[in-house]
């Protein structure tokens, strides 16, 4: 009895020393992640959201639903939607097993050949939680944080090289963001670098991770002060008054309001010494543009920040802007907006057809904006009679304002982006840019002769000078045969909208998507297995876009001769703009004189 | 009204006690109420942008049924207080009474016209119930602390 007592006394101790050092040990890395984070709540002046929940519930539950608030998170496996049970990733000659144990994601890491020289680090942050997400690892070397180089895309709920997921020329590996300096900025709210000129060090501080309310309604300290006093609460409650003691975009101006989502939706330059040693002046309400230049290339294209930046990176107007100065990269549309002739009529704003309290997180289109009725609180005489205006069915995607006037001509997140430059649709913008035109993103199957034809019959444009591959060959087919690798990628993504299979016909799609398999931009094959795994028969193609060439080529020729099969239906029509023949086979010549054609010149879209 | 006086203390008894059972019926009835709101997901009372209601009208649920207690409570202790100290009765039954109808009242009408996380204005009243329950409290807890000698012979007196 007395032994079973010693026994079990003895045998408690020992989990109670076990459990002491478990917790010792998780205490010290709680301790070590801190030690990466950037320092938070640090910035003066600002309250943080907790504080406005509880004047705020609604608002505060509506941005809590939001992807801004989740766009930087402690890594945490409630935060993570990878698995982290312990896969395997190999990217190039080094392997990574990324785990959970308990509260925290680790990444274990070696070379080929040196299985007994791994390396273990604790993820630290992730960034993004829309579409993928991304993984922060401390740099040992460097200091601060790098990229763990694959994403983990929540669609296809799968891990893909990082380098993979965004538009680069092969063979050319994505800058190394280093989280202080490319994500801090727009990722967290307030954020700086810290930078320290005399040591060229960084200590980064932010209010926030994620973007929180003071992010658009800006500092927030002194109105939580100024309304502690419940007297004055309710004066501004039946006053309508703004508080000054804080920022309310619904308030502002169009021109300001916009600026407020401006500041990172936006291609600006501005002092970047000062900003990374003591942050952003901008505040919302400010004037954006007194603290940054907006880069518009068709109106300031001279300016001598612009030239500037333009020495040190050639190729940073071609990233991001088509060549008339259209922005058509995601994630910027306040430039879009800017060069839109809505806009300059001073009433049309960011929050004309977006809000963050009041929308599906999804798009933030604000409630009753998803349809025409965002353009048709200004352009109302249009709604009376759509027919008449859009020479398409009134209730078919071809009467959509927004399909005309907003077509999918930026790229971003492996897909087409509707363009935030409102314009109506011109095949002389196809020519001259190389954007394609709204009428063809759609009815991909028709030359862009077709297109302008229809232009000058309906709304009275100008006839354009167009070559003879113009007047013959489907817009749709050339942008995938010899466009460049973002025309490439917006057709492909394009093929495979229902709308524009319903306006382009069905079954010719499939070779050129086919053909898109083996191109050489990663994003491309990507976004063309995704179309064309779409259309029926096609489901079960075996193939990876991140696979060797070889396993490329197979799939190319199974879903040709899939195609084959699936295309020669009795009573289909001969397309020969699609380049089909009367038997039903593809005009191979012409194929590869317009593959021998494409624009293969390096392209990088900094989305 | 001369203080304690045996028709006066027996009228006092009978109105506390009859408000406090009526008050909490009432508020017995307004819980079954606002479960019955649970019960059919009512949107006016449970969307998250009605939470200020939520809290004002379960605030006025709670302090109602708790002020009925305190009738009844006060009711039973009518009789137990000397005649030399029941001068303070009348004025603290008066602010009870008030503050019955203030407080509850005052937080059911706080979760209409509310902003935010603010109740509505009727909130005020809760405010000024809540001061007047504790002068009442305060009047009667005064009659009740540090007894006496003389008040113990009073009090065995109205006991016989």
């Amino acid at each position: 009895m007395r032994s079973a007592a010693i026994v079990a006394l003895l045998l408690g101790a020992s989990l109670l020393v076990g459990w002491t050092r478990e917790q010792r040990l998780r205490s010290q890395q709680e301790s070590e992640l801190e030690g990466w984070l950037p320092a938070r709540e640090a910035v003066p002046g600002y309250a943080t959201s907790d504080t406005c929940q509880a004047c705020h519930p609604d608002q505060h539950a509506s941005w809590h639903a939001s992807f801004h608030r989740t766009m930087t998170q402690v890594a945490r496996p409630e935060n993570t939607r990878a698995p982290f049970r312990g896969e395997i990733l190999r990217s190039g000659d080094r392997f990574f097993r990324l785990e959970t144990d308990g509260d925290a994601l680790w990444a274990h890491s070696w070379r080929q050949g040196e299985e007994d020289r791994v390396w273990s680090r604790r993820v630290v942050m992730s960034t993004g939680s829309h579409h993928m997400q991304a993984y922060w690892l401390p740099d040992l070397e460097r200091g601060g944080l790098s990229l763990l180089p694959f994403v983990y895309l929540f669609e296809q709920d799968r891990w893909v090289e990082r380098r993979n997921v965004f538009l680069n020329p092969p063979g050319l590996e994505t800058q190394a963001s280093r989280w202080s300096v490319n994500c801090l900025p727009c990722h967290t709210t307030a954020g700086y670098p810290g930078f320290d000129p005399q040591t060229g060090s960084l200590a980064p501080e932010t209010s926030e991770l994620g973007i929180s309310c003071e992010a658009c309604h800006g500092p927030a300290e002194d109105h939580v002060e100024a309304n502690r006093n419940p007297l004055r609460r309710y004066l501004y409650h039946w006053s309508s008054r703004p508080d000054p003691t804080i920022a309310n975009p619904a308030r502002m101006t169009a021109d300001r309001a916009s600026q407020v989502c401006g500041q990172c939706h936006g291609v600006t330059l501005l002092d970047e010494l000062q900003w990374a040693t003591s942050g952003d002046e901008f505040r919302p309400g400010d004037d954006l543009l007194a603290s940054r230049t907006l880069v518009l290339p068709a109106i300031n294209g001279d300016h001598p920040q612009l030239l500037e930046t333009l020495q040190s990176q050639p190729w940073f107007l071609e990233s991001r802007f088509w060549s008339d100065g259209v922005i058509r990269v995601s994630g910027r549309e306040y430039n879009g907006l800017q060069a839109s002739p809505c806009f300059r009529g001073g009433e049309f704003s960011c929050l004309s057809c977006h809000s963050l309290h009041d929308s599906d997180p999804e798009d933030q289109l604000a409630a009753g904006k998803r349809g025409d009725d965002a353009c048709t609180q200004c352009h109302g005489n249009m709604a009376q009679d759509l027919q008449k205006h859009t020479f398409h069915a009134p209730d078919s995607a071809g009467s959509r304002c927004y399909s005309c006037h907003m077509p999918h001509t930026t790229y971003g997140l492996l897909k087409g982006i509707r363009s935030h430059t409102v314009e109506s649709p011109s095949v002389h913008t196809d020519l001259s840019a190389g954007r394609p035109n709204a009428c063809n993103l759609c009815h991909l199957d028709r030359p862009l002769a077709w297109t302008d034809r229809h232009l000058q019959e309906w709304y009275g444009q100008e006839a354009t000078d167009l070559d003879e591959d113009d007047r013959q060959i489907a817009a749709g087919v050339q942008w995938m045969l010899r466009g460049d690798a973002g025309q490439r990628a917006l057709a492909a993504w394009s093929a495979g909208r229902p709308e524009a299979r319903q306006a382009a016909d069905e079954g010719w799609q499939a070779p050129y998507l086919a053909h898109l398999l083996i191109d050489p931009y990663a994003v491309v094959r990507f976004v063309a297995q995704r179309s064309l795994r779409s259309f029926e028969g096609y489901e079960d193609l075996s193939y990876d876009f991140q696979g060797d060439s070889n396993q490329a080529i197979r799939a190319r020729e199974e879903a040709i001769q899939r195609w084959h099969v699936l295309g020669r239906r009795p009573g289909a029509r001969v397309r020969s703009e699609v380049l089909v023949s009367e038997s039903g086979g593809l005009i191979g010549p012409e194929i590869i004189r317009l593959t021998a054609q494409r624009d293969d010149r390096p392209l990088v879209l900094e989305e | 009204m001369k203080p304690n006086s045996p028709g006066q203390s027996r009228s006092l008894d009978d109105q506390h006690r009859a408000i406090g059972w009526w008050t909490l019926f009432t508020f017995v009835v307004l819980g079954l109420v606002l479960e019955a709101f649970h019960g059919f997901k009512i949107g006016a009372y449970l969307d998250l942008s009605n939470s200020s209601r939520r809290l004002m009208w379960t605030l006025a649920h709670a302090h109602g049924t708790l002020l009925a207690l305190v009738h009844l409570a006060f009711a039973s202790q009518i009789p137990h207080i000397s005649r030399s100290r029941a001068q303070a009765l009348p004025p603290a039954s008066k602010s009870l009474i008030a503050a019955t109808w203030l407080m509850p009242g005052g937080f059911f009408l706080g979760g209409f016209g509310g902003h935010g996380g603010d109740p509505g204005p009727g909130i005020i009243l809760a405010a000024v119930g809540g001061l007047l329950l504790a002068v009442s409290i305060l009047l009667v807890a005064r009659q009740t602390s540090f007894p006496t000698s003389l008040d113990s012979v009073d009090t065995s007196k109205d006991r016989s």
